[in-house]
Protein backbone atom coordinates (compact mmCIF):
# COMPACT_ATOMS: atom_id res chain seq x y z
CA UNK A 1 0.00 0.00 0.00
CA UNK A 2 1.34 3.37 -0.67
CA UNK A 3 0.53 6.51 1.54
CA UNK A 4 -1.76 7.81 -0.79
CA UNK A 5 -4.05 4.92 -1.40
CA UNK A 6 -3.27 4.85 2.76
CA UNK A 7 -4.08 8.24 3.01
CA UNK A 8 -7.68 7.81 0.38
CA UNK A 9 -8.38 4.83 2.76
CA UNK A 10 -8.04 6.50 5.86
CA UNK A 11 -10.52 9.71 4.36
CA UNK A 12 -13.00 7.65 2.95
CA UNK A 13 -13.61 5.65 6.39
CA UNK A 14 -16.74 6.85 8.21
CA UNK A 15 -15.90 5.32 11.51
CA UNK A 16 -12.52 5.84 13.65
CA UNK A 17 -10.22 4.23 12.65
CA UNK A 18 -6.58 1.99 15.08
CA UNK A 19 -3.80 1.01 13.22
CA UNK A 20 -1.67 -1.29 14.28
CA UNK A 21 1.77 -0.94 12.92
CA UNK A 22 3.29 -3.95 13.84
CA UNK A 23 5.95 -6.56 12.15
CA UNK A 24 6.16 -10.75 11.88
CA UNK A 25 9.64 -10.25 13.97
CA UNK A 26 8.52 -7.81 17.06
CA UNK A 27 8.11 -9.81 20.20
CA UNK A 28 5.77 -7.01 21.85
CA UNK A 29 3.28 -6.71 18.59
CA UNK A 30 2.90 -10.55 19.35
CA UNK A 31 2.10 -9.85 22.72
CA UNK A 32 -0.23 -7.36 21.99
CA UNK A 33 -1.88 -8.82 18.71
CA UNK A 34 -4.03 -10.84 20.84
CA UNK A 35 -5.37 -7.88 22.91
CA UNK A 36 -5.85 -5.71 19.86
CA UNK A 37 -7.86 -8.87 18.12
CA UNK A 38 -10.29 -9.03 21.79
CA UNK A 39 -10.91 -5.12 21.45
CA UNK A 40 -11.76 -5.21 17.57
CA UNK A 41 -14.47 -7.54 18.72
CA UNK A 42 -15.48 -5.68 21.84
CA UNK A 43 -15.44 -2.26 19.67
CA UNK A 44 -17.05 -3.85 16.63
CA UNK A 45 -19.34 -1.39 14.45
CA UNK A 46 -17.59 1.58 16.30
CA UNK A 47 -14.20 1.41 15.52
CA UNK A 48 -12.19 -0.29 13.02
CA UNK A 49 -8.53 -1.90 13.10
CA UNK A 50 -6.23 -2.08 10.00
CA UNK A 51 -2.73 -4.09 10.63
CA UNK A 52 0.15 -2.05 8.65
CA UNK A 53 3.18 -4.38 8.36
CA UNK A 54 6.29 -2.17 8.33
CA UNK A 55 8.16 -4.73 6.72
CA UNK A 56 5.87 -4.78 3.53
CA UNK A 57 4.34 -1.21 3.79
CA UNK A 58 7.44 0.64 4.89
CA UNK A 59 6.19 3.91 3.26
CA UNK A 60 3.30 4.15 5.19
CA UNK A 61 5.35 3.94 8.38
CA UNK A 62 7.51 6.39 7.05
CA UNK A 63 4.27 8.88 6.32
CA UNK A 64 3.19 8.33 9.51
CA UNK A 65 6.46 8.62 11.44
CA UNK A 66 6.58 5.76 13.03
CA UNK A 67 10.25 5.33 14.72
CA UNK A 68 9.16 2.43 16.79
CA UNK A 69 6.64 -0.68 16.60
CA UNK A 70 4.27 -1.78 17.88
CA UNK A 71 2.79 1.52 17.41
CA UNK A 72 -1.11 2.04 17.09
CA UNK A 73 -2.47 5.26 15.99
CA UNK A 74 -6.28 6.64 16.51
CA UNK A 75 -7.74 8.21 13.57
CA UNK A 76 -11.13 10.27 13.58
CA UNK A 77 -12.51 11.96 10.10
CA UNK A 78 -9.19 11.37 8.93
CA UNK A 79 -6.91 13.06 11.37
CA UNK A 80 -4.59 11.06 14.03
CA UNK A 81 -6.33 12.09 17.35
CA UNK A 82 -3.37 10.11 19.34
CA UNK A 83 -0.98 7.37 19.40
CA UNK A 84 1.01 4.91 21.54
CA UNK A 85 3.86 3.39 20.82
CA UNK A 86 5.29 0.32 22.78
CA UNK A 87 4.03 -2.96 24.27
CA UNK A 88 0.58 -1.71 26.33
CA UNK A 89 -1.82 -3.10 28.47
CA UNK A 90 -5.18 -3.73 27.87
CA UNK A 91 -6.55 -1.14 29.91
CA UNK A 92 -4.48 1.36 27.87
CA UNK A 93 -5.38 -0.37 24.37
CA UNK A 94 -8.98 -0.27 25.43
CA UNK A 95 -8.86 3.62 26.55
CA UNK A 96 -7.54 4.02 23.10
CA UNK A 97 -10.32 2.32 21.73
CA UNK A 98 -12.50 4.31 23.89
CA UNK A 99 -11.03 7.71 22.67
CA UNK A 100 -10.95 6.65 19.14
CA UNK A 101 -15.07 5.85 19.71
CA UNK A 102 -15.96 8.95 21.73
CA UNK A 103 -13.67 11.50 20.21
CA UNK A 104 -12.30 13.01 23.41
CA UNK A 105 -8.66 12.54 24.14
CA UNK A 106 -7.87 12.25 27.40
CA UNK A 107 -4.16 11.96 28.93
CA UNK A 108 -2.73 8.60 29.47
CA UNK A 109 -4.42 6.39 32.04
CA UNK A 110 -2.71 5.98 35.48
CA UNK A 111 -1.64 2.41 36.56
CA UNK A 112 -3.19 0.83 39.92
CA UNK A 113 0.24 0.71 40.89
CA UNK A 114 0.95 4.87 40.37
CA UNK A 115 -2.71 5.54 41.81
CA UNK A 116 -2.18 3.34 45.20
CA UNK A 117 1.64 4.48 45.79
CA UNK A 118 0.76 8.57 45.48
CA UNK A 119 -2.58 8.31 46.90
CA UNK A 120 -0.56 6.53 49.60
CA UNK A 121 1.83 8.84 49.88
CA UNK A 122 -0.76 11.66 49.70
CA UNK A 123 -2.49 10.08 53.01
CA UNK A 124 1.04 9.73 54.68
CA UNK A 125 1.98 13.13 53.75
CA UNK A 126 -1.52 14.56 54.71
CA UNK A 127 -1.23 12.76 58.32
CA UNK A 128 2.05 14.10 58.94
CA UNK A 129 1.14 17.25 57.88
CA UNK A 130 -2.03 17.44 60.32
CA UNK A 131 0.17 16.09 63.14
CA UNK A 132 3.66 18.33 62.62
CA UNK A 133 0.99 21.70 61.81
CA UNK A 134 3.45 22.21 58.55
CA UNK A 135 1.99 24.22 55.61
CA UNK A 136 4.70 22.70 53.04
CA UNK A 137 3.69 19.44 53.98
CA UNK A 138 -0.22 19.77 53.09
CA UNK A 139 1.06 21.31 49.91
CA UNK A 140 3.39 18.37 49.11
CA UNK A 141 -0.21 16.11 49.99
CA UNK A 142 -2.45 17.93 47.84
CA UNK A 143 0.20 17.29 45.13
CA UNK A 144 0.66 13.64 45.88
CA UNK A 145 -3.13 13.30 45.79
CA UNK A 146 -3.61 15.31 42.96
CA UNK A 147 -1.14 13.66 40.75
CA UNK A 148 -3.05 9.91 41.98
CA UNK A 149 -6.34 11.31 40.42
CA UNK A 150 -5.44 13.52 37.28
CA UNK A 151 -6.63 11.02 34.73
CA UNK A 152 -9.79 10.87 36.63
CA UNK A 153 -10.43 14.87 36.90
CA UNK A 154 -12.74 16.18 33.50
CA UNK A 155 -9.92 18.63 33.24
CA UNK A 156 -7.47 16.45 31.76
CA UNK A 157 -9.93 15.31 29.11
CA UNK A 158 -9.85 17.69 26.08
CA UNK A 159 -11.80 17.14 22.34
CA UNK A 160 -9.36 17.28 19.57
CA UNK A 161 -8.56 20.87 17.85
CA UNK A 162 -10.37 21.56 14.92
CA UNK B 1 5.58 4.65 30.38
CA UNK B 2 8.89 4.94 28.26
CA UNK B 3 10.68 7.00 30.62
CA UNK B 4 9.97 4.89 33.96
CA UNK B 5 13.75 3.77 34.86
CA UNK B 6 12.64 2.28 38.39
CA UNK B 7 10.85 -0.94 39.40
CA UNK B 8 7.77 -1.20 41.77
CA UNK B 9 10.14 -2.19 44.73
CA UNK B 10 12.25 0.37 44.07
CA UNK B 11 9.41 3.00 43.83
CA UNK B 12 7.86 2.03 46.93
CA UNK B 13 11.27 1.87 49.03
CA UNK B 14 11.59 5.47 47.95
CA UNK B 15 8.63 7.09 48.81
CA UNK B 16 8.72 5.35 52.08
CA UNK B 17 12.33 6.40 52.84
CA UNK B 18 11.08 9.93 51.87
CA UNK B 19 8.07 9.73 54.19
CA UNK B 20 10.10 8.57 56.93
CA UNK B 21 12.65 11.27 56.32
CA UNK B 22 10.04 14.11 55.93
CA UNK B 23 8.88 12.35 59.50
CA UNK B 24 12.10 12.55 61.02
CA UNK B 25 13.01 16.21 59.79
CA UNK B 26 9.62 18.25 59.98
CA UNK B 27 8.23 16.37 63.19
CA UNK B 28 11.07 17.70 65.33
CA UNK B 29 12.39 13.71 65.72
CA UNK B 30 15.62 14.61 64.42
CA UNK B 31 16.79 18.39 65.07
CA UNK B 32 19.92 20.27 64.17
CA UNK B 33 21.56 20.04 61.02
CA UNK B 34 20.22 16.94 60.37
CA UNK B 35 17.28 17.22 60.98
CA UNK B 36 17.13 20.35 58.50
CA UNK B 37 18.89 18.20 56.03
CA UNK B 38 15.97 15.49 56.69
CA UNK B 39 13.25 17.80 55.83
CA UNK B 40 14.66 18.85 52.67
CA UNK B 41 16.52 15.74 51.49
CA UNK B 42 13.39 13.71 52.46
CA UNK B 43 11.49 15.44 49.06
CA UNK B 44 13.98 13.58 46.79
CA UNK B 45 13.08 10.30 47.20
CA UNK B 46 9.94 10.90 47.64
CA UNK B 47 9.32 12.49 44.41
CA UNK B 48 11.59 10.35 42.02
CA UNK B 49 9.57 7.30 43.64
CA UNK B 50 6.17 9.06 43.11
CA UNK B 51 7.02 9.60 39.62
CA UNK B 52 8.88 6.61 38.43
CA UNK B 53 11.74 8.34 37.02
CA UNK B 54 15.40 9.05 38.97
CA UNK B 55 17.61 11.10 36.79
CA UNK B 56 20.73 9.43 38.78
CA UNK B 57 19.46 6.11 37.40
CA UNK B 58 19.28 7.73 33.50
CA UNK B 59 23.05 9.73 34.01
CA UNK B 60 24.41 6.34 34.76
CA UNK B 61 22.20 3.98 32.54
CA UNK B 62 21.08 2.32 35.41
CA UNK B 63 17.78 0.90 35.06
CA UNK B 64 15.37 -1.13 37.77
CA UNK B 65 12.41 -1.90 35.83
CA UNK B 66 12.36 -4.21 32.81
CA UNK B 67 12.55 -2.07 29.06
CA UNK B 68 9.28 -1.79 27.69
Amino acid sequence: MTESEFRDRLEASDRPVIVDLWAPWCAPCRTTGPLIDALQRDFAGRVDVWKVNTDTDPEVAAALGVRGIPTFIAFRGGRELTRMVGAQTRSRLSSLFEQAASGRVSLARLSTQDRVLRSAAAAALGLMAWQTGTDVLYVVALLALVSGVYDLLPLSRRSPSA
Amino acid sequence: MQFINEAGWDRIARVIAGIVLLYLGWAGVVTGTVGTVFKFLGFLPLVTGLVGWCPAYSVFGIRTTKVQ
